[in-house]
């Protein structure tokens, strides 16, 4: 079957680049290169992508409040996050409004592989990723909102050892559990960082570093 | 009433005449009885109907109908020329005018009434204009003269009328007392007046005399009494809708609350007062509620509110001559200015309201001004100004309360003499009797009755023990009396100590303030140079990072660009002729601009200021040895020393530590066929150690690219650095000088 991916990307050199390359694979087909994503949702209802790629900086629009749009809007197509720096808080922005996951710029030659797991449902989660996690999720109940979700013991373990630099195999290996646990867990935790998010505002992140 | 008489003619017969004579003396006493009546006055008719619909207005707030009529009422009876009626008239004319709150008519109409009602002498009629003449030099302050303007209505026989007149010349009395603070004697009256009104069932006095003994416990500091006073008085008054009662108590309890904090409760009784105030359109009324207001407003902070209603609430008494009211008003308006930074005006009503103390020789206002004049001088530290005028207060405040002291003095004494008359009488009495028994002893013994001598020998012994013991009791009050006198003395002594004191201590603070101004003066200018160092050596730092950054852009990333640019450039050219070397050309490519990609993110990931710790380090390690090594299956141990968890590091050192590192390792994955890798950091004696041990077989001699590149690098930081290959692997260890 073959994947229909929208790409907002305002860089022009680099948005023909990842077009070239997307398209070098086969099973991958480009239906849209979009420089504004002002207008998403009807963007969306046009081409009618299995995925979105959504640069993070663009002058006219911002990645966080597309994807805010886009889920607001009640369109539930995985998005993918395009950025240069792993650590950026819009990453993490992002990942709370709704992003699935997110592309380093410098590892696209794995774009491929990464939408793939995307679409499979397995978001990575980086080690500045976790920090950020950590510092959203409160570890006990605050009296503000009880129905905020609170982290489980093995999924505050698991975020800490990203943040330390471990690998999904020194983790493993580390709690004595499968790779595929971890994703597991890991999954879990994004699920988690959305319904909290819901229910609180982005701008506790900065402050929760 | 006319009568006529019948004179008898001689024709009647004589027992008739006796009779007639007799009707005749009837008719006469009763003619003169009648004659008396009219002496007793009642005003005529239409006149008493006017001055009734009169009443009636009063009560319906329509003032100028009710003055229309009474008007009509005195022109009428001027015109019949009825001197009763005119006094009548006039009379009720005052009466309206005091109740409306307009004082200078109420007085034209008593001056007015005054010699019609002399001549008729109406006791009750020249009451009430005593009584009124009474208040009004009450509101302007003489009270000297009200107190003779009360004397004489009370000394016309009302004393023992014991009517509602009386009580309320004793009402009247007390008021009087109260403002020339002789609070007991106020007391006594209201008093006196409650029980006159309770017996004549007169409610509206009831109120009055409730509310203004309220004023009296206010007076005396106890306001939960004032409250209950002035809750009984609303109570009566609402019975009787007296709305004038209202408002004055309505305020007075408002006022009460706001000095027991209950705030809420005294901003609706204060709100109420204030319509009853317009309603019955008395502007003296809607002043005092304006200024009662305006407290409440103060207390609660709200400055700019409360002066405008204090403005008001002048404006108003200015127009209507309220002195002694104006001069605690000037005090506070004072107060409020003070408080809203407008020193000026401040200074201006303070003074006004001192002068106006002054000219009513209100001693309690006068203390009032004083102290706030001392308070808003110290507030701003003019304090000899400030205590001048402190000085001022406490004199005034303690002729108040001396002149108690002073009347205590001469109560003691007056007992005291009186006590000693009386010892010194029956002193004399008992020697006159010691006499006596001598006397008779003598005589007893001369007409040789022992026994006798015997027995008054013993009644002079005891006599004598008696008189001993008086005298020693008088001694004894001496002492006391003298003992009282001396402590008095010393009070006074020591209210002068104090005034030294406070001399002393206003010179030793002037002193303090001049070194305390000129420590701040030495320490602000050092601070202001200690602050301009630390700036220019912020920037000087800010500055060193700056071209560390631009050093190790240029270093990293700009020689590796430029390769690639070549590469490209050779490569295109080459394309066609050589497409092998093409390829080899665009594999560089891809590799070199692979590598610039992450050098830039270690260069931000260095700069970034949540990385200075080890810990950071060590987990970017961390991962960049899993995405290296992990694929080879090559097992990874980390191990940071304790020592070192909350080590920071500054910006260069961490960027080449971690090149560092990541040199070593990918050299391992690329040449050394490992298995397992360990990387430890720890302190040793010359600073910061990293040991990286791999169990592989080094291939190289220590000269390639990556080895001269972590050479430089440890060079960079002071540092040394040797690998060491032997059987059992290969070690790199690096050792770099730390703070």
């Amino acid at each position: 079957m073959i994947t229909r991916i929208l790409i907002y990307e305002d860089n022009e050199s680099l948005r023909d680049s990842v077009v070239t390359l997307l398209e070098w694979d086969e099973t991958l087909e480009v239906v849209g290169a979009i420089t504004d994503a002002s207008f998403v949702k009807k963007d969306v209802l046009r081409y009618r992508p299995d995925v979105i790629i959504m640069d993070i900086d663009m002058p006219h629009s911002n990645g966080v409040s597309a994807v805010k749009d886009l889920r607001s809007a009640n369109l539930d197509v995985p998005v993918l996050m395009f950025t240069v720096f792993e650590d950026d808080d819009n990453v993490f922005n992002a990942i709370c409004a709704g992003a699935n996951g997110y592309i380093l710029k410098k590892n696209l030659e794995s774009l491929q592989s990464s939408i793939k797991d995307v679409l499979e449902g397995g978001a990575p989660m980086s080690g500045s990723i976790a920090r950020k996690v950590l510092g959203f999720i409160p570890k006990y109940e605050t009296k503000k909102d009880p129905n905020l979700e609170l982290l489980s013991k093995r999924e505050n373990e698991i975020l800490e050892f990203l943040v330390k630099g471990y690998s999904y195999k020194m983790l493993a290996s580390q709690l004595a559990i499968s790779i595929e646990t971890v994703r597991v867990h890991i999954k879990n935790i994004y699920k988690k960082l959305h319904v909290n998010s819901a229910t609180e505002a982005l701008y506790k992140v900065s402050q929760g570093k | 009433m006319t009568i006529e008489l019948t004179v008898p003619s001689f024709f009647i017969h004589q027992q008739m005449k006796i009779r007639i004579l007799i009707t005749g003396l009837f008719a006469c006493l009763i003619a003169n009885y009648a004659f008396a009546q009219k002496l007793k006055h009642s005003p005529s008719a239409d006149i008493q109907s006017l001055i009734s619909s009169s009443d009636t207005f009063i009560r319906q707030v329509k003032y100028d109908s009710a003055f229309s009529n009474l008007t009509d009422a005195l022109q009428r009876s001027i015109k019949s020329n009825s001197r009763y009626d005119m006094a009548i008239c006039y009379d009720k004319l005052a009466d309206l005018s005091q109740f409306i709150g307009k004082s200078s008519e109420m007085s034209r109409f008593d001056s007015l009434a005054l010699p019609v009602v002399r001549q008729l002498k109406d006791t009750s009629l020249l009451v009430n204009v005593y009584n009124r003449k009474g208040i009004l030099a009450m509101e302007r302050g003489r009270n000297q003269d009200a107190d003779n303007y009360f004397k004489t209505a009370l000394s016309l026989g009302l004393e023992k009328e014991a009517s509602k007149k009386t009580a309320e010349v004793y009402s009247n009395f007390g008021s009087m007392y109260l403002a020339r603070g002789e609070k007991d004697k106020a007391l006594e009256s209201f008093l006196k007046a409650l029980t006159l009104y309770e017996r004549n069932k007169a409610e509206q006095g009831m109120g009055e005399t409730y509310s203004n003994i309220s004023s009296l416990f206010y007076l005396l500091g106890k306001v939960d009494d004032a409250i209950q006073y002035q809750q009984k008085s609303i109570e009566i008054r609402k019975k009787l809708d007296d709305k004038k009662g209202l408002a004055i108590t309505n305020i007075n309890i408002g006022q009460l609350y706001i000095l027991k904090s209950l705030y809420p409760l005294a901003l609706s009784h204060l709100q109420q007062a204030l319509k009853y105030a317009e309603q019955i359109k008395n502007p003296k009324l809607v002043a005092s509620a304006a200024s009662a207001l305006s407290a409440y407003y103060s207390r609660t902070k709200n400055y700019s509110e409360a002066l405008v209603w204090q403005t008001k609430g002048i404006t108003i008494f200015e127009e209507t001559g309220e002195k002694q009211v104006l001069s605690r008003l000037y005090v506070s308006a004072g107060n409020l200015a003070s408080v809203a930074n407008d020193s000026a005006r401040s200074v201006g009503y303070y003074k006004k309201g001192l002068d106006l103390a002054k000219s009513l020789d209100n001693k309690e206002n006068i203390a009032n001004a004083y102290e706030k004049l001392s308070a808003f001088y110290f507030a701003r530290h003019h304090f000899e100004e400030a205590h001048l005028y402190y000085k001022q207060y406490i004199a005034y405040r303690d002729s108040i309360s001396e002149r108690s002291n002073v009347a205590k003095i001469t109560e003691i004494r007056t007992q005291y003499e009186t006590e000693k008359k009386d010892g010194e009488i029956s002193r004399l009495n008992t020697l006159q009797k010691l006499k006596q028994l001598q006397i008779e002893k003598q005589n007893a013994v001369i007409s040789g009755n022992l026994l006798e001598a015997k027995q008054k020998q013993a009644e002079i012994e005891l006599l004598s023990t008696e008189k001993q013991l008086k005298d020693d009791a008088l001694e004894k009050q001496n002492l006391l009396t003298k003992n009282r006198e001396q402590q008095l003395a010393l009070s006074e002594k020591e209210t002068q100590l104090i005034d030294n004191q406070l001399v002393n201590q206003k010179i030793i603070r002037n002193l303090l303030l001049a070194g305390l101004a000129l420590t701040l003066v030495t320490g602000f200018t050092w601070l202001n140079r200690f602050k301009l160092k630390k700036k220019i050596q912020q920037q000087a730092d800010l500055l060193a990072i700056r071209n560390s950054i631009s050093k190790n852009l240029h270093d990293e990333i700009g020689s590796t660009l430029t390769s690639i640019n070549i590469l490209s450039n050779v490569s295109q050219r080459a394309l066609a002729s050589n497409p092998q070397q093409a390829q080899e050309m665009l594999g560089k490519i891809a590799g070199q601009s692979k590598t610039v990609q992450e050098k830039m993110s270690d260069i931000v990931w260095a700069i970034r200021p949540e990385n200075e710790k080890m810990e950071s380090l060590v987990a970017r390690v961390r991962e960049y040895a899993s995405q290296t090594l992990e694929s080879q299956d090559i097992e990874i141990d980390i191990v940071l020393g304790d020592e070192l968890l909350d080590k920071e590091l500054p910006l260069q050192t961490r960027k080449e530590l971690l090149l560092i590192c990541k040199e070593a390792i990918s050299n391992i994955a690329k040449h050394a066929g490992a298995s397992r890798v360990k990387l430890s950091f720890g302190r040793n004696a010359e600073g910061l150690e990293l040991k990286i041990k791999d169990n592989g077989k080094w291939k190289g001699a220590g000269t390639g690219t990556g080895t001269k590149s972590m050479n430089e690098r440890a060079r960079q930081l002071g540092g040394n650095l040797s690998i060491v290959p032997d059987d059992s692997g290969t070690l790199v260890h690096l050792s770099v000088p730390i703070t």
